[in-house]
C-alpha cells in the first residue's frame, strides 16, 4: 500500500475528484498529501480556478453560436425538401 | 395528418432543437472544422438528418446526446470527403506527445513549480480568458480537445461523451486528466497565473 504517492499520481487523483471518481483510502492519501504539498495544492487550486472561470467565460460568450441566417436556411431547407415529396 | 400540418411539426421540432441546442452543436462542429460556414453547414445537415429519423428519444438530457451523435457521424463524413483519418482513429489517448512527461519527473514529482493562480477572470475578460482557452484547446490532441468540450463546457453526462467520442470509460479519464494538465500548462504559457499570487 502505497502511504504518500508522488505528485503524479495525486494530480491524477485531483482529475478524478472532478469527475467523481476518486473514494476511500484514494481519497483520503490525496487529501493527505495535498495538505503536506504546497505544489499539488495549488495545482488543485488552480484547476478549481480554470474551471470556475470556464463557466464565467462561458456564460459570457454565449451568444457566440450558429447565425440567424443559418437558423432560418435550415427552416427554409425543410420547405424545400416537403415540396420535393 | 395532412401535408401543411406535418410541415408545420416538422418547423416545430427543428425550432425547438435550435433553441435548445443549435449553439452546442454549432460550437463543437466549429471546434472540428475551423471553418463557421462548414460548421454552419455541418449543424444543419444534423437537424434535418435528425429529422430523418424516425424515433427521437424523450427528454431534454438525451435528444441533447442524440444529436450530437448524429453531429458525429455528419463530422465524420466531412472528414472523409476531405481525405482525412476518422474521427474515430484520431481517439487515441495513448499518443506519444504525453503531456504528463513535460509535466512530471521520472521521480513523479513536478518538473516546474506550480504557481496559484488566483482567478485568471480578475485580471483579464471573459472574452480574452475564453479565446485563449479555445487557442490551447485547439493545441490538444484531438480525442483530449474533443472530451474536454463535450464534458466540461457542452455538460455532457461522462457515459455519453465518451459513447459519443467513441472511448472506454476507462479513456475517458485518462483524457480528460490529460487534457487538464495540457490546459493549465498551455494557459499558464500564454501568461495566465504569473501576475497573481
Amino acid at each position: 500500500m502505497n502511504l504518500m504517492p508522488h505528485c503524479q499520481r495525486v494530480a491524477q487523483n485531483v482529475s478524478a475528484a472532478r469527475d467523481g471518481q476518486l473514494h476511500g483510502w484514494a481519497r483520503i492519501i490525496t487529501l493527505l498529501h495535498l495538505a503536506l504539498c504546497g505544489p499539488c495544492r495549488r495545482y488543485a487550486r488552480d484547476i478549481d480556478q480554470i474551471y470556475s472561470a470556464l463557466q464565467s467565460a462561458h456564460q459570457a460568450q454565449r451568444a457566440e453560436g450558429l447565425s440567424a441566417s443559418a437558423k432560418q436556411h435550415v427552416h427554409d431547407r425543410v420547405d424545400q425538401e416537403d415540396a420535393e415529396r | 395528418m395532412t401535408n401543411k400540418e406535418a410541415n408545420a411539426e416538422r418547423h416545430a421540432a427543428i425550432q425547438r432543437w435550435l433553441c435548445a441546442h443549435g449553439d452546442s452543436l454549432y460550437r463543437y462542429a466549429f471546434l472540428h472544422t475551423r471553418h463557421r460556414e462548414t460548421a454552419e453547414d455541418i449543424v444543419q445537415e444534423t437537424l434535418l438528418g435528425a429529422l430523418r429519423t424516425p424515433h427521437p428519444p424523450d427528454g431534454r438530457a438525451s435528444e441533447k446526446t442524440w444529436l450530437f451523435g448524429i453531429l458525429k457521424h455528419k463530422l465524420a463524413d466531412h472528414v472523409r470527403s476531405r481525405q482525412r483519418a476518422p474521427l474515430d482513429q484520431r481517439v487515441d489517448p495513448t499518443d506519444d506527445t504525453d503531456i504528463e512527461t513535460d509535466v512530471f519527473l521520472a521521480n513523479g514529482r513536478w518538473r516546474e513549480p506550480t504557481s496559484a493562480w488566483g482567478d485568471p477572470l480578475k485580471y483579464v475578460e471573459a472574452k480574452t480568458f475564453w479565446r485563449s482557452l479555445k487557442a490551447c484547446l485547439g493545441n490538444l490532441p484531438d480525442a483530449q480537445s474533443e472530451m474536454f468540450v463535450l464534458r466540461e463546457i457542452e455538460e455532457l453526462p461522462l457515459e455519453d461523451a465518451a459513447e459519443i467520442a467513441g472511448v472506454s470509460a476507462t479513456n475517458v479519464y485518462v483524457l480528460l486528466h490529460r487534457a487538464r494538465l495540457a490546459l493549465r500548462q498551455c494557459l499558464q504559457h500564454a501568461g495566465f497565473g504569473q501576475d497573481s499570487s
